[in-house]
C-alpha cells in the first residue's frame, strides 16, 4: 500500500519533512509538545526528525 | 535516550570532573551514561592543554540581555573564555544556532530587522529570507559558534567522538547572493521547509 501511495504521489524527503513540521506544529498547538520558540530547546526538532525518519522508512525515501 | 538527556548528562559529567556547582537537575541525568563519561576520561582529554572550566553557566543570567533570555554558553573557563557543548546523534550536524535559531517575532526583528524596511512577520518572512539570505547567513553562523570554544559531541551506537571549533578561527564571512539557490525558490512554492545550497568558488 505504501509503495502505491509513493508511486502515486512521488513523495520526496522535502515532502515528508514538511509533513513532520505540520504534525509537530499541531502537537505544539495542542500543548502536547512544549513550544520551543525563543529557547535553545531541541525538543521540537527531535520530534520532527523522528516523524520525518519514520515517514521516510515507511515510504522508502532516501534523505538528500 | 533522547539527545537532551545525553547533552545534560555530558554537562553534568564536566561539573563532576571539575567539581563545579551547577543547577542541573539530577532527574535529567542518565546515571549509567554519567559513569561511562567519567570512566572514559574523555572530559580530561577535551580540556587537555586548555583553560579548565570553573563555572557552570547553565540556567544563569550571565551573558543575557532583553533578547537573549538564556545564557548561550555552557561553561566559563579559568581564563574567562566561554565553552559550549552541543550534542549530536550519529553523524548528524543539523542544529538550530542559539539565540537566533528559534527566534520569536520580537527576537527575530531585533537581530535581523535592520535588513528590512518593514517589520518582519509571518506574512513577509519567506520573501525576506529569499531576498536577504546572503546577509542573514553570516549572523546565523556567528551564533552557531557563539562561544569561544564550541564542543560538538557525537554519539553513534556506543561510541563517542568530538571536535572543538574555536570562534577565533571563524573567518570573516561574505556570501555572494548569486551563488545561493533554494530548492523552493519562491514564497508560493515554499511550503514548510526549504533547502539552501551555496556554490562555493575557491
Amino acid at each position: 500500500m505504501h509503495k502505491t501511495i509513493l508511486s502515486k504521489n512521488n513523495l520526496t524527503n522535502d515532502d515528508t519533512r514538511d509533513i513532520a513540521i505540520k504534525i509537530v506544529d499541531k502537537f505544539v498547538e495542542e500543548g502536547l509538545i512544549k513550544n520551543c520558540i525563543d529557547t535553545d530547546d531541541d525538543t521540537e526538532f527531535d520530534f520532527q526528525d523522528i516523524i520525518n525518519n519514520v515517514l521516510n522508512e515507511v515510504f522508502n525515501i532516501k534523505e538528500d | 535516550m533522547n539527545n537532551e538527556t545525553f547533552g545534560m548528562t555530558f554537562q553534568y559529567a564536566i561539573c563532576i570532573e571539575y567539581d563545579i556547582e551547577n543547577k542541573i537537575s539530577t532527574e535529567r541525568i542518565d546515571k549509567e551514561l554519567l559513569s561511562t563519561f567519567l570512566e572514559s576520561k574523555i572530559i580530561r582529554k577535551i580540556f587537555r592543554g586548555k583553560s579548565k572550566p570553573i563555572k557552570s553557566l547553565y540556567k544563569t543570567k550571565e551573558f543575557t540581555s532583553e533578547f537573549i533570555s538564556r545564557c548561550p554558553h555552557s561553561f566559563l573557563l579559568e581564563n574567562e573564555e566561554t565553552f559550549s557543548v552541543k550534542t549530536f546523534k550519529g553523524n548528524g550536524k543539523m542544529f538550530a544556532p542559539k539565540v537566533v535559531g528559534q527566534a520569536g517575532d520580537n527576537t527575530f526583528n531585533h537581530f535581523f530587522g535592520h535588513l528590512h524596511k518593514n517589520e518582519i512577520n509571518r506574512t513577509n518572512f519567506k520573501e525576506f529570507c529569499l531576498e536577504n539570505i546572503s546577509e542573514i547567513l553570516p549572523i546565523v553562523v556567528d551564533y552557531a559558534l557563539v562561544s569561544d570554544y564550541n564542543c560538538w559531541f557525537y554519539r553513534k551506537d556506543e561510541t563517542f567522538s568530538y571536535e572543538i571549533i574555536k570562534r577565533a578561527d571563524l573567518p570573516d564571512l561574505t556570501f555572494d547572493k548569486s551563488n545561493f539557490t533554494f530548492t523552493k525558490p519562491t514564497s508560493q512554492s515554499w511550503n514548510e521547509s526549504n533547502n539552501l545550497k551555496y556554490k562555493y568558488c575557491a
